[in-house]
């Protein structure tokens, strides 16, 4: 599979979030997203998952472009963690992670063992074996967070799409995760983009990263090149310092 | 407590058909079980079988049907306006029914053409919360929501407005129109037609709604092409309502509290969620209307009264042991 963003500009109202730019992604690479407080992150990260369409420029899937593909075979090559959910009527774990495998089924066709298995096996990945029968309303909010990935995970699309997976967790689950995500790419060959505020953590899992600036200039490109400290202050628009650790770079506010 | 959705299904199948035994056994004149099963299937010129099949099957068979379309429009208008508190006439469809009604009713109008004015009445109501809502061509809940309550209350006024208006010969008639009552329906097979056809859509649809519950961005990245779906909902909910309300009036209470109960039960997936509230809706509105019929006899109550009655205590049973848990 390839992604290609053409010449993608996005605007909300008179604002400018992103400048036209270019992005060619492919299988098995980890980008992370990053950009201070309002940037258009989420945006950028919507309109790649098919949920805007007022954007210029072209998001092309594998040659298609994305309103070309039905809805429902979309969903199959891509899935979206959102930042929040609003459950309307919050039913149980597994009821919850069974709404991934809604794109693989037929309108009238009930989940089959395989898919249970998959749902409990997924929520095994993200620590909540035996959590099955739990209603939303008892869970902590990392582990609805956990929940939410493992629906996802269920989902199985071949790129995934997550505004701040780490949000709510703790840092072993942090790690876990998004050592679960980058897994995904080296392992399996799929693709993964996700909106980060941790630097540190963007380092140390993804590849590449795209940072949007507040003006609407988009850098992309290996993170070993954008991943500096002077690149991060100005991105920020605070000082950012760099720590020299024996295992990883390590960034830290000044 | 058990999960298993047959046998839920089948203890309300139960459920319904013990009300219907009740329900026929019970009234001016009390019939037992053989009385009723042979006026049934071995029809004479008998009191019995008079009494059986032209006054209570109709009536009996017509409040089945009115709690189920009440129940499954609730339980659809509550995923459309993602709100719990949502029920079938939330979005003033009842209102328009029942101005229209009430017109026909001061016009002195009875029988099939005050029914037509209801469901013409509850049409208009709905194309106008529909045209109203849309604004820029974007489906919003929220916005839909707050066209249709300020709606509802502009209805209200006018049915407020027409009751000022009546001569007081007819005002008992009207507000047991308002209160919901099923002595005006009569055996007719459209209702039960409308209740199939709209449960089957639903059905096919179920397995939408529970990813529509988890919210429109999450619905539309799991594939739904949400304002399709919104409006197909929107569509359904609002024919069974006026269905329902054309029949027997504004019966409260069963749409807003059967699909909750079920859920209480812990049942949230709407291919089991749908069936289980049409058939507990279904039980729900015969026992209350037996009771109505039978509490103060000669003298009827309004069922809207008695699905209350019967309905506040049982609900709020559920939501105290849910909580304990």
């Amino acid at each position: 599979m390839k992604l290609q963003l053409e010449q993608l500009q996005l605007q909300r109202g008179q604002r400018t979030l992103c400048k036209p730019f270019d992005l060619s992604l492919e299988d098995g690479q980890c980008w992370g997203i990053l950009g201070s407080n309002g940037s258009g992150k989420t945006t950028l990260l919507h309109t790649v998952a098919g949920l805007h369409h007022d954007y210029r420029g072209r998001i092309v899937l594998d040659d298609t472009a994305i309103e070309q593909i039905p809805r429902k075979q979309f969903a199959r090559q891509a899935g979206l963690l959102l930042q929040t959910n609003e459950e309307a009527f919050p039913g149980t774990a597994l009821e919850t992670v069974l709404t991934g495998r809604h794109p693989h089924l037929k309108a009238w066709q009930w989940e089959s063992e395989e898919d249970l298995a998959l749902a409990r096996e997924t929520l095994q990945q993200v620590d909540l074996a035996g959590f099955e029968q739990r209603n939303l309303l008892t869970l902590s909010g990392g582990e609805r967070r956990r929940l939410y990935i493992a629906t996802l995970l269920a989902q199985q699309p071949q790129l995934y799409l997550l505004d701040e997976p780490a949000n709510h967790l703790d840092l072993r689950h942090q790690h876990q995760i998004l050592g679960l995500l980058q897994q995904l790419c080296t392992t399996r060959n799929k693709s993964v983009v996700m909106v980060l505020h941790d630097p540190n953590l963007a380092a140390r899992y993804c590849d590449h990263v795209l940072l949007l600036h507040e003006d609407g200039n988009v850098e992309s490109g290996p993170s070993e090149a954008l991943m500096t400290p002077e690149k991060l202050s100005v991105l920020y628009g605070y000082p950012i310092l760099h720590v020299a650790s024996d295992a990883q770079p390590l960034f830290i506010a000044g | 407590m058990t999960r298993t959705p047959g046998f839920l299904l089948l203890s309300l199948l139960l459920l319904s058909l013990v009300s219907l035994a009740i329900s026929l056994t019970h009234g001016s004149m009390a019939l037992d079980v053989g009385q009723v099963w042979a006026a049934l299937w071995a029809p004479d010129g008998s009191t019995a079988t008079q009494l059986v099949r032209e006054l209570r099957l109709p009536r009996s068979l017509a409040a089945l049907t009115t709690g189920a379309l009440l129940a499954v429009a609730g339980c659809l208008m509550q995923v459309l306006v993602r709100n719990p508190l949502a029920d079938p006439y939330i979005l003033g469809i009842s209102g328009g029914a029942s101005v229209a009604a009430l017109l026909a009713m001061l016009a002195g109008v009875s029988g099939n053409l005050l029914t037509g004015s209801a469901f013409v009445g509850a049409l208009v109501a709905m194309l106008l919360v529909f045209v109203l809502s849309r604004g820029h061509g974007q489906w919003n809940s929220n916005r839909l929501l707050l066209t249709g309550v300020v709606l509802a209350a502009g209805w209200g006024a006018a049915i407020g407005f027409i009751l000022n208006l009546s001569p007081d010969s007819s005002l008992q008639r009207m507000m047991f129109w308002l209160m919901g009552d099923l002595g005006f329906a009569r055996a007719n097979a459209l209702p039960t037609i409308v209740l199939l056809v709209g449960l089957l859509a639903s059905l096919l649809l179920a397995r939408q709604l529970n990813v529509l519950t988890r919210g429109e961005l999450v619905a539309g990245s799991l594939g739904i092409r949400t304002e399709t779906l919104h409006l197909i909902i929107y569509v359904i909910a609002s024919l069974l309502t006026a269905t329902a309300v054309t029949q027997a009036g504004s019966i409260g209470f069963v749409g807003l509290v059967i699909p909750h109960l079920i859920r209480l039960l812990g049942y949230h997936d709407h291919r089991i969620l749908l069936p289980a509230a049409a058939l507990l809706g279904a039980s729900l509105l015969l026992l209350a209307d037996t009771v109505a019929r039978t509490l103060l006899a000669p003298q009827q109550l309004p069922v809207g009264i008695l699905t209350a009655f019967i309905g506040v205590p049982l609900f709020l049973y559920l939501l105290y042991r849910g909580s304990r848990q």
